[in-house]
C-alpha cells in the first residue's frame, strides 16, 4: 500500500511546501512507501524530491493505495483528483476569497474563485479531510463537506529553526537601540499590511521615535499591492522606518525574528498562520487581530485584540515593550501554545488519523 | 479559550481610558486615501459597455500583427539584423499569416456577437424580452397541466 502525496506546485519556503515535505518524511517513519507529485516544481528545489505531472497526467495507483492532496489553490488537480482509483484524503490548507484581491491582477481574482470552484467539485469526492485550523475545518462543512473532517496542525520542523541567524541582520538592525515590530508573510491584501503601518505610524510618530517596522515577505504577483503599501508608509511620513525586505533566506528570518520586540499581525484570512508559532518558537509576543484561523492558532496565547484602531494598537504596543510582567506573561502563554504544534505532536496525531483511516477502510 | 493567562478585556480598558484621559486622537490617514495607478491591464469580472467598446476598438486596429518592423541598433546590428531577418522571413511569415488569419476570424466572432446583441437589445430592451419569456412560460405550464388532466381522465 502506497501513501502519497499530490499537489498543485511544490514551491521553496511556502507552508504547504514544507508541510509537504514534513509529512512526507513522516509517512517514510512510519513505514509506508511515500512520494510526491506535483504539477509545477520550483526551480530551486532538486529534481528528484517530486514526480512532475504533466498536463491531465495522474500517478498510478491501486485501489489499496492512499492519495493525499494538498489543496490550496486552483489547479486541473481541483477537478482531476476524483478520477484517482484509490482511497482519497484532502488536506485543506484554504483558499483566499476573492473579495480580498480586487485590487490585485485579473488573473489573482481568477485563481481565487476558480480554487473556490474546484473545492466545491471535490464535495462527495473525496473519502476524509484533515484540516489545518478549526477555522478550515469549518470552511469546508459551510461548502458541503460530509465526509469525516479532523483538525491537524500543519506540521512545523521547528529543528530548522535552531540554524544560524544571518549576522549581518542582527549586527545592522539590532543593535542600534530600536524596537522592532516584526511581521512575517508575503505581501497579499488578506494580509492587511496597511493596518500594520497605520498603527506602526501612530506609534513611531506619538510614542516611540526609535521604532522600526519590519515587513518580511516577497511581494510576487502582487506588484501593485506592494507599491500601495510603500506609498501608504511615504504618505504617512514612516517611509524611512518601514523595511520591505521582499523576498529573503532561511537565516535572515531567523534574524528578524531574534531581533524582534513585538509581531504584530493583522490579517484577515489565514488557514492557519504559520508565523504566529514561529513568533512563538523565538519568544516574540504575539499582538493578533481577531480573525479567522488566528484565534485557534493562538487559543488564547499572544494579545488577541478586536481593534485595528492605531492608536489603541499603538498603545498596546507600548505596554507590551515597555512592561517585562506583562511581556514574561504573554511568552509563557505562547511557550504552553508551542506544545501543541511540537512536530512529536503533530506527527503522532497525523499518524493515529491514517491508523483510523486505513482501519475504517478495512472494517 | 484555553491557555489564556492575560485579561484582554481589562487590558484594552486601560488602553481606551488612556486615551480618552490624554484625549488622543487618530491622526493617521486611511490606506484608502492613497490612489495609485494600476497600469496592468485589467479585464473586467462584470459587464462594462465602456470596457467592451474600448477592447473592440482596440481590436479593429490592432488585430493584424507583422513581422516587420523597425530595427533598433548601431549600423554594424541593423545590418545584422536585417541579414537574420531575411534568412528566417521563410520560416516567420507564414505563421504570422496563419495568426492574422485566426485573429481576424476571432475578433469576427466577438464582432458579430455584440452586433447581435445590440440588435436583440434594440429590437426589445432586455427586461421585456424576459418579461414576454415568462409570460409565454406560464402560458405552456398551464397549457401542459391542462393536457396532463386530459391524459389521466382518458
Amino acid at each position: 500500500m502506497k501513501v502519497i502525496q499530490m499537489l498543485p506546485t511544490l514551491a521553496l519556503g511556502d507552508a504547504v511546501g514544507n508541510d509537504t515535505f514534513a509529512l512526507k518524511k513522516v509517512l517514510k517513519d512510519l513505514g509506508y512507501e511515500t512520494a510526491i507529485y506535483a504539477n509545477v516544481l520550483d526551480r530551486r528545489l532538486p529534481s528528484s524530491c517530486c514526480e512532475v505531472l504533466i498536463g491531465n497526467e495522474l500517478p498510478e495507483v491501486e485501489e489499496d493505495d492512499i492519495a493525499i492532496y494538498h489543496m490550496s489553490t486552483e489547479s486541473i488537480l481541483n477537478f482531476n483528483f476524483e478520477t484517482m482509483q484509490c482511497r482519497k484524503i484532502m488536506i485543506y490548507h484554504n483558499i483566499t476569497p476573492p473579495e480580498f484581491m480586487k485590487d490585485c491582477s485579473y488573473t489573482i481574482q481568477k485563481h481565487s474563485i476558480a480554487g473556490l470552484a474546484g473545492l466545491k467539485n471535490l464535495v462527495g469526492k473525496v473519502d476524509y479531510c484533515l484540516a489545518d485550523s478549526e477555522f478550515n475545518k469549518q470552511d469546508l462543512i459551510k461548502c458541503g463537506y460530509t465526509c469525516p473532517i479532523d483538525v491537524r496542525p500543519i506540521l512545523i520542523p521547528f529543528d530548522d529553526y535552531k540554524a544560524k541567524p544571518d549576522k549581518n541582520i542582527i549586527k545592522t538592525y539590532g543593535s542600534d537601540g530600536f524596537t522592532n515590530i516584526l511581521f512575517v508573510g508575503r505581501i497579499a491584501p488578506n494580509k492587511k499590511h496597511e493596518d500594520i503601518i497605520s498603527a506602526f505610524a501612530y506609534y513611531n510618530k506619538h510614542i516611540n521615535s526609535k521604532s522600526r517596522l519590519i515587513l518580511a515577505g516577497s511581494a510576487n504577483g502582487f506588484e501593485f499591492y506592494d507599491k500601495k503599501l510603500k506609498a501608504y508608509a511615504e504618505a504617512l511620513g514612516v517611509a524611512d522606518y518601514v523595511i520591505f525586505t521582499g523576498h529573503i533566506k532561511f537565516s535572515e528570518i531567523l534574524a528578524f525574528y531574534s531581533i524582534a520586540s513585538v509581531f504584530l499581525c493583522m490579517s484577515e484570512h489565514e488557514g492557519f498562520c504559520v508565523p504566529l508559532a514561529e513568533a512563538m518558537f523565538f519568544k516574540v509576543p504575539i499582538i493578533a487581530y481577531n480573525s479567522c484561523a488566528i484565534p485557534y492558532t493562538l487559543d488564547g496565547s499572544g494579545a488577541l485584540i478586536d481593534s485595528k484602531n492605531p492608536v489603541e494598537v499603538a498603545l498596546l504596543i507600548d505596554r507590551i515593550v515597555k512592561n517585562q510582567d506583562l511581556r514574561d506573561k504573554i511568552i509563557e502563554g505562547q511557550n504552553r501554545r508551542l506544545e501543541d504544534f511540537q512536530y512529536e505532536k503533530v506527527k503522532s496525531l497525523f499518524a493515529g488519523y491514517l491508523k483510523d483511516f486505513i482501519n475504517k477502510g478495512k472494517s | 479559550m484555553a491557555n489564556s493567562n492575560i485579561d484582554m478585556d481589562k487590558l484594552m480598558s486601560e488602553i481606551r481610558a488612556e486615551i480618552e484621559e490624554k484625549q488622543l486622537t487618530n491622526d493617521i490617514v486611511s490606506f484608502d486615501t492613497i490612489e495609485i495607478e494600476n497600469s496592468e491591464i485589467q479585464p473586467e469580472l462584470v459587464y462594462s459597455e465602456q470596457s467592451l467598446k474600448d477592447s473592440l476598438g482596440f481590436m479593429i486596429t490592432h488585430r493584424r500583427v507583422t513581422h516587420v518592423f523597425g530595427i533598433p541598433g548601431n549600423i554594424v546590428v541593423r545590418t545584422w539584423r536585417k541579414i537574420v531577418r531575411r534568412l528566417t522571413a521563410f520560416n516567420i511569415a507564414h505563421l504570422f499569416a496563419q495568426q492574422n488569419d485566426i485573429n481576424f476570424h476571432l475578433s469576427n466572432v466577438i464582432f458579430q456577437l455584440n452586433n447581435y446583441n445590440q440588435e436583440l437589445s434594440e429590437k426589445m430592451p432586455l427586461g421585456d424580452r424576459i418579461d414576454a419569456l415568462e409570460r409565454e412560460n406560464k402560458v405552456l405550464k398551464t397549457r401542459l397541466a391542462e393536457l396532463e388532466r386530459k391524459a389521466e381522465k382518458m
